[in-house]
């Protein structure tokens, strides 16, 4: 997705007529677990936060593997966070608790091999080129 | 001592207009130029909902079920990624 979204919100976002929802899937074990978790405590002190850290990890996927705590409380610090209040986050069980319920969920949705894309109840499996995109939400924005 | 007065209201009816609260169901409103970390954002929980009616407005929330959003809350199209960082 990364690859599509700028352009995605040039041209869909800003106007106003899409709304990009991000929805964690874990499926790599604690590396995803922990990564996910460093996006949920940075967006809890702000949602920017998130989309921010969202960018960044991306960019950053091959070290994701051996990520630390500290590893993702300098990211997030870099970010703007608050560090203090981002360990106590990572550390309280509370944002693993939210991660995990929406993995949990996407399960009970079918939804099993990432990434999956929703455009208004229409599911694709895998990455999709913009022209994709760009067809299926044209197409849901004149059914409106 | 009533024009002392009559300023006084008018102070405080421009006060109060200029800083009445926003829809407490957005996050924060970025302009396009700036990083997000950069925006400036408020820091209430919030969740879908709130109208948005200029490019300007975009912005990023949370939904009532905990996914982030980017983007119009009622924008007429909902684009969900589910990803994996790794």
């Amino acid at each position: 997705m990364l690859g599509t979204e700028p352009q995605l919100i040039t041209d869909y976002v800003e106007s106003g007529r899409v709304k990009i929802v991000f929805w964690p899937v874990l499926n790599h074990g604690n590396p995803s677990v922990y990564s996910t978790l460093a996006a949920e405590c940075a967006g809890q002190q702000d949602p920017a936060l998130f989309w921010a850290a969202h960018a960044v990890l991306f960019e950053r996927q091959a070290e994701l593997w051996s990520a630390d705590r500290d590893y993702y409380a300098s990211l997030a610090e870099s970010l703007g966070a608050d560090r203090t209040v981002f360990e106590a986050c990572y550390d309280s069980g509370d944002g693993l608790a939210q991660v995990t319920a929406l993995d949990d969920e996407r399960l009970r949705r079918g939804i099993f091999g990432q990434p999956t894309f929703d455009v208004n109840g229409q599911v694709f499996a895998g990455l999709q080129n913009y022209e994709t995109f760009q067809a299926t939400i044209d197409a849901a924005l004149a059914q409106q | 001592m009533k024009v002392r007065y009559s300023l006084f209201i008018w102070l405080a009816l421009v006060v109060t207009a200029c800083s009445a609260p926003g829809q407490d169901t957005i996050e924060s409103a970025t302009p396009t130029a700036e990083t997000p970390a950069q925006a400036g954002a408020s820091p209430a929980s919030g969740s879908q909902g709130a109208p948005v009616d200029a490019a300007d407005d975009v912005i990023f929330g949370r939904n009532d079920d905990g996914t982030f959003f980017h983007g119009a809350p009622d924008a007429p199209v909902t684009l969900i990624d589910y990803s994996d960082f790794l």
